[in-house]
């Protein structure tokens, strides 16, 4: 249903410790933002992390391609808007400065550089691994309760709007504007108390087995290889090695 | 509108994800409260989040022709209490990264504080505020919900604008330019946003009344409304 989601579960690394594939991502974000030499770096960054997800990861390219169409529009409007200078004393209203084009395309660079990062870890990493090594890292146990519930509802509550969405299509409840703003209001107050609803059976179901105490959801471990910790530092270690030299 | 991964520079992502840990956290504390005193409350903010999740994920008209989503901060806000808001909103955005690669992690911080921080209190003060002068329920809501959105998006531009100051103009012309490239999209989708919210609250007040006044959610005064 969500393309991702179904994809972190089923891609090549999904075997590899969640571990490993954070420290790769963080690693790669941080010296993505913290470069000098922006646009060299930036561009290998992107290079590698695409070809890690598309090829190791064995993502469709197709999925990846429209992924990355959203932030792209968003550093389209974004940078142009940084590019654009507005004043009345040069000739034109409207003119593109030199310096203005400058951080633009630093802008872009950084930015595609930094989606790719995060598109390694949202394709290659499900939600419960992430949870899991956030608790491990001593994050609130309330923020990760709510995390996994959360987690959990999205995929009840969203199989319900789909079907509540397509029930109101086939009578013709999105055909003009008044009747898609009358559907969507109705379909939005359905969520809701279904969700309510919801909320209150599982806390019976939880209730009745005694569930006071923090939630325990099952992980099944999977071993850290040394061999790539080692490969994720000395690929840390050349880029950061040629943002130095860049 | 989220702000993308890598957008802002680090000093600006870590000082904004500084700015609304605070928020964040007392959101936390009032949740825990409320846990204990009400343990039954503990699986209603997970629907809550997944609610708000679902909400963001649909495709709402907007009067330009354009497609985009609603916020889902107003009604939140007025469902729950913007305090609850926070940590709820930055659950939301924080899966809106993972799942959807919408918004980002570095970037987080400042989406938190735009969208679950002054979207949800501007929401609850201008509810107050029209309840308060007596205006009827729908308008309130209808204010409450487009306000909200509004303000999440200057605030959004204003986030853009001290990163990307204007070199001749500095942070007054840049602000303008992201107002102005922005307003395009978002002033129908806050009008689109709060007339949804409107019928929303209708049907939930038509329908559902019991089972809102079972859950403490409306009061009998604004179910009569």
């Amino acid at each position: 249903m969500i393309a991702p989601d179904t994809l972190a579960y089923t891609n090549r690394l999904v075997k590899t410790h969640p571990a490993e594939k954070c420290l790769l991502a963080a690693s790669m974000l941080c010296l993505n933002l913290a470069t000098p030499a922006v646009m060299p770096v930036c561009c290998m960054i992107f290079c590698f992390m695409c070809c890690l997800t598309i090829f190791k990861a064995r993502i469709p390219a197709v999925v990846y391609a429209k992924l990355l169409l959203t932030p792209l529009f968003f550093l389209c409007v974004g940078a142009g808007t940084v590019m654009i200078d507005l004043s009345a004393d040069h000739f034109a209203f409207i003119s593109i400065s030199s310096q203005g084009l400058h951080t633009a395309i630093i802008i872009v660079c950084r930015g595609l550089g930094a989606v790719s990062c995060l598109l390694f870890l949202c394709l290659t990493t499900p939600v419960a691994d992430i949870t899991w090594l956030l608790a491990k890292l001593r994050v609130p146990g309330l923020l990760i309760e709510l995390l996994d519930l959360t987690y959990r509802c999205i995929f009840i509550l969203a199989d319900s709007a789909a079907t509540i969405t397509t029930a109101q299509a086939s009578r013709l409840g999105y055909a003009t504007m008044n009747a898609t703003n009358r559907s969507l209001g109705t379909l939005s107050a359905a969520c809701i108390i279904r969700s309510f609803v919801n909320a209150r059976l599982m806390q019976q179901a939880f209730d009745s087995r005694c569930g006071e105490g923090p939630m325990r959801v099952m992980h099944t471990p999977c071993p850290i290889s040394k061999k790539n910790i080692i490969a994720v530092m000395m690929a840390s270690i050349i880029i950061a090695a040629c943002s130095f030299i860049g | 509108m989220h702000i993308m991964e890598g957008f802002l520079p680090v000093t600006h992502a870590i000082g904004w994800s500084l700015a609304s840990a605070p928020f964040v956290g007392y959101g936390l504390y009032v949740i825990k409260k409320r846990i204990r005193e009400k343990p039954e409350q503990r699986m209603l903010l997970g629907v809550a989040a997944a609610f708000t999740f679902v909400l963001s994920a649909l495709k709402m008209p907007s009067v330009t022709g354009s497609c985009s989503h609603p916020t889902g901060t107003g009604l939140g806000a007025v469902l729950f209490s913007p305090g609850a808001m926070a940590p709820i909103g930055a659950v939301v955005l924080l899966f809106q990264a993972l799942l959807l690669a919408h918004g980002g992690l570095t970037t987080l911080g400042a989406n938190i504080f735009s969208m679950a921080v002054v979207g949800p209190f501007a929401a609850t003060l201008v509810y107050r505020l029209a309840r308060g002068i007596k205006l009827p329920f729908s308008f309130a809501v209808f204010l409450a919900a487009s306000l909200a959105d509004l303000l999440t998006y200057v605030t959004t531009a204003g986030q853009l604008a001290f990163a990307f100051p204007d070199p001749v103009g500095g942070f007054a012309v840049s602000f303008a330019k992201f107002c102005g490239v922005f307003a395009v999209t978002q002033i129908p989708l806050a009008i689109s946003e709060g007339l949804l919210t409107v019928v929303v609250f209708n049907a939930l007040t038509r329908y559902n009344a019991r089972e809102l006044q079972d859950m403490n959610v409306l009061t009998g005064q604004e179910v009569r409304a």
